[in-house]
């Protein structure tokens, strides 16, 4: 059982991690139509998903998707809907994998192979998704107070630099207006969807109650314009858009006189890959679980053997390496599709939690 | 029997990791420095000049050694790649940090050279990019005594880490690559000029519009510039006062600027600026008093008004707009569609408006 605040851990890796997942990539394609506008609407539409999740599920106490789902709706049906939440978590782990080895091969070594990199980290991620789900907190919470530190650092060197232009950050602010499309709407409230992942660790949340819901809301807000704003300071308004990786372009134009490297890049990196490595392993143990959740035997209900664990891994890593045969433009659309669409599974997944509750009372009324 | 299976496993994979094709750093040459010339013989092939460091075992011995390799190609890729088969090590840019214009070369255009060291993954954002005089490769080939690590007395005189003169202005790769692509703000580099095979001298800087140089700004404007643009230069500034000559150091600056369009009559640009000095060259033999004090900081007042004026004028009837001052009206103004025409509308019967404050606070160690 863990206590309410890893809650926040849950959404901050998530608004951590959008550099790494293409939202600053879309948010920055519609700079100039309408994404200040879609950050502003991301915000409370993010607020308002996470305040309705989080009443929803404290409805199951300590239960998990899966269970709800299985205990509440005939076999075909809970089995189709958790499918589809396996594909949805399983994506958002492998587009950070993808994306983290096109950087290292971009930024570290191109020299190494990119399918040996792609092992090196499923390796760990494998190893690390069967872990129990309370364990995986607690990494996670190690993980992120050790680097939020480094990475207010980086903001500050960056923020400060007398090179960072506020005209070009103004002149988006100008564009403020604009109306947004659903595109950029979708993508800006990834930052929030770190909660969905309770679906899973609501099992091991003790009477969860979140408190302070205006905080990440506010939180949400300032991360959502310095992942969008910061490269832009950097790059300019025109010439942004031509970069591949505007965050990891932005922190090599940092420079640190004496601190460790000289290049922030490197110490960049470094950070993001702790962070993006933990990510990964958060929805992948997410998925794991849900897939366990799909071959719960029937009439005893009890989970699965343990080395049915292999037989969901194995065909994920392989997924995962064939993935690389993926072009730029490919893992690109992919990225930005994914976060589309994940919008729609974040809102039917809320439907749902709350129909099944619906159903459960009504049911217990009749009998 | 599983935990055995599984340390094998873990074993094999390791496998492919024995030969990392990384090179270690005695096969490597560090190149410090690229210069870019119009080649001499044919107008259209570009002149690539290296200036490499070798690797030197004690760093305590001071006796530099470098090579200077140059090469004629169509393009800059081509250039390198053929250097490659002219030395015996590994050619690494990863501690590249100066990126030298040849003038002929920027009086064409930059454009090729820098989408080559951008798409680069290796060359770094934050290397110091100026033009040199008469050619790259001549400025490339001064070696200053004081010298005492390769192409260091460029850097150091770049980054202001060195000396710290007021007649330069420092401008990083990235930059340059903003101002080439954001509208409101045009690039502008500082010029090296090589004066003999020991020394250069930095004390003007090209402007460009977003083709090619229209405009060398002279010592003074140069110096006006970084008035203008940092906070804190140091610098001194001298003044006619009573028939004789004064010169002041100047300990903080601030400059901030204002554009204005009053309804009835001309917009034009404020400048407000704010220098706090000392006196420190007094060529009469009287005593300073405090009413001299401040009767010399109205004299240096009306001087700098007249002088900076004359200088923002002469800048902005070149055509370039290097303080950015387009992007700022964009960046103040909501009407997004016709801002920039507003603006070039305006542009010609822009004026400029100075409005310092001198305060000469101390006489120095002597009254």
């Amino acid at each position: 059982m863990v206590k309410s605040k890893y809650f926040y851990y849950l959404f901050l890796i998530n608004a951590l991690i959008n550099i790494i997942n293409f939202v600053p990539r879309g948010l920055i394609s519609h700079r100039f139509s309408g994404a200040m506008m879609s950050v502003l609407i991301a915000v409370l539409i993010g607020t308002l998903f996470i305040y309705l999740f989080v009443k929803g599920m404290s409805k199951f106490p300590q239960k998990g998707l899966p269970e709800i789902l299985n205990e509440n709706y005939p076999r075909i049906i809970s089995s189709l809907m958790l499918l589809g939440h396996v594909v949805l978590w399983y994506t958002a782990g492998l587009i950070t994998l993808l994306s983290f080895v096109d950087v290292s091969l971009r930024y570290i070594s191109s020299d190494v192979p990119s399918y040996i990199i792609m092992i090196g980290f499923l390796v760990v991620v494998c190893l690390s998704i069967r872990l129990t789900s309370e364990s995986i907190m607690y990494a996670l919470e190690v993980l992120i107070v050790l680097n939020i530190p480094l990475i207010i650092y980086f903001l500050l060197k960056g923020l400060l630099n007398p090179y960072f232009s506020w005209d070009a950050v103004m002149q988006i602010v100008t564009y403020s207006w604009t109306m947004p499309s659903y595109e950029s709407i979708a993508q800006a409230t990834f930052i929030f969807s770190g909660y969905i992942n309770l679906a899973l660790f609501n099992r091991v949340f003790k009477n969860l109650k979140v408190r302070h819901f205006w905080l990440i809301g506010v939180m949400g807000f300032l991360i959502l314009l310095i992942s969008f704003l910061v490269p832009i300071g950097y790059q300019g308004t025109v010439g942004i858009e031509r970069h591949v990786y505007p965050w990891f372009t932005t922190a090599d134009a940092l420079r640190t006189k004496t601190f460790i490297v000289e290049r922030v890049l490197f110490m960049f990196y470094f950070t993001y890959l702790t962070l993006s490595l933990v990510s990964t392993i958060v929805h992948w143990h997410v998925a794991l679980e849900f897939t366990k959740g799909i071959f719960v035997s029937k009439k005893q209900r009890t989970s699965p053997k343990r080395s049915i664990e292999w037989w969901i891994i194995i065909p994920f890593s392989i997924l995962a390496l064939l993935g690389l045969k993926m072009g730029q433009f490919t893992l690109d659309h992919l990225g930005l599709m994914y976060l589309d669409v994940r919008f729609v599974g974040e809102m039917f997944m809320i439907l749902s939690v709350y129909f099944t509750y619906w159903l459960k009372r009504r049911r217990r009324r009749k009998t | 029997m599983k935990k055995a299976a599984c340390m094998i496993l873990a074993l094999i994979l390791f496998l492919p990791l024995q030969g990392c094709r990384f090179k270690d750093i005695d096969l490597k040459l560090f190149v410090m420095a690229i210069g870019l010339d119009v080649s001499d013989d044919h107008p259209d092939k570009i002149k690539v000049t290296l200036k490499i460091a070798i690797p030197q075992g004690d760093p305590k011995k001071a006796d530099e050694k470098v090579q200077i390799l140059t090469q004629e190609s169509d393009t800059i890729a081509e250039a390198v790649r053929e250097m490659k088969s002219r030395v015996d090590k590994e050619l690494d840019f990863g501690h590249c940090k100066a990126m030298i214009f040849g003038e002929k070369y920027a009086k064409t255009s930059l454009r090729d050279s820098l989408d080559w060291a951008m798409r680069r993954r290796d060359i770094q954002m934050m290397m110091y990019c100026a033009v040199g005089k008469p050619s790259a490769k001549e400025v490339l080939g001064v070696q200053p005594a004081s010298e005492r690590i390769p192409v260091n007395s460029l850097l150091l005189a770049l980054s202001r880490d060195g000396t710290e003169s007021p007649f330069i202005v420092p401008i990083f790769f990235y930059n340059l690559h903003r101002r080439f692509n954001e509208t409101g703000l045009d690039p502008l580099l500082p010029v090296i000029e090589a004066k003999s095979e020991q020394e250069f001298e930095i004390s003007t800087a090209y402007l460009f519009n977003k083709q090619k140089i229209v405009y060398l700004m002279n010592p003074e404007e140069t110096r006006f510039y970084n008035l203008l643009t940092t906070k804190n230069l140091l610098t001194n500034f001298n003044v006619n006062y009573n028939g004789s000559r004064y010169a002041y150091n100047v300990e903080h600056s601030k400059a901030s600027y204002k554009i204005k369009t009053p309804k009835d009559g001309e917009p034009y640009i404020e400048y407000k600026i704010k220098l706090v000095a000392e006196l420190e060259e007094n060529k009469t033999e009287s005593i300073v008093s405090e009413q001299f004090l401040r009767d010399l900081g109205a004299a240096a007042e009306a001087d700098l008004n007249q002088k900076i004026q004359k200088a923002l004028e002469k800048v902005h009837k070149s055509g370039s707009d290097p303080y950015g001052w387009g992007l700022r009206y964009a960046a103040t103004h909501w009407n997004n569609r016709t801002e920039f025409k507003e603006w070039a509308d305006m542009s010609e019967r822009l004026k400029f408006k100075v409005n310092s404050k001198v305060l000469v606070k101390y006489t120095g160690m002597i009254r």
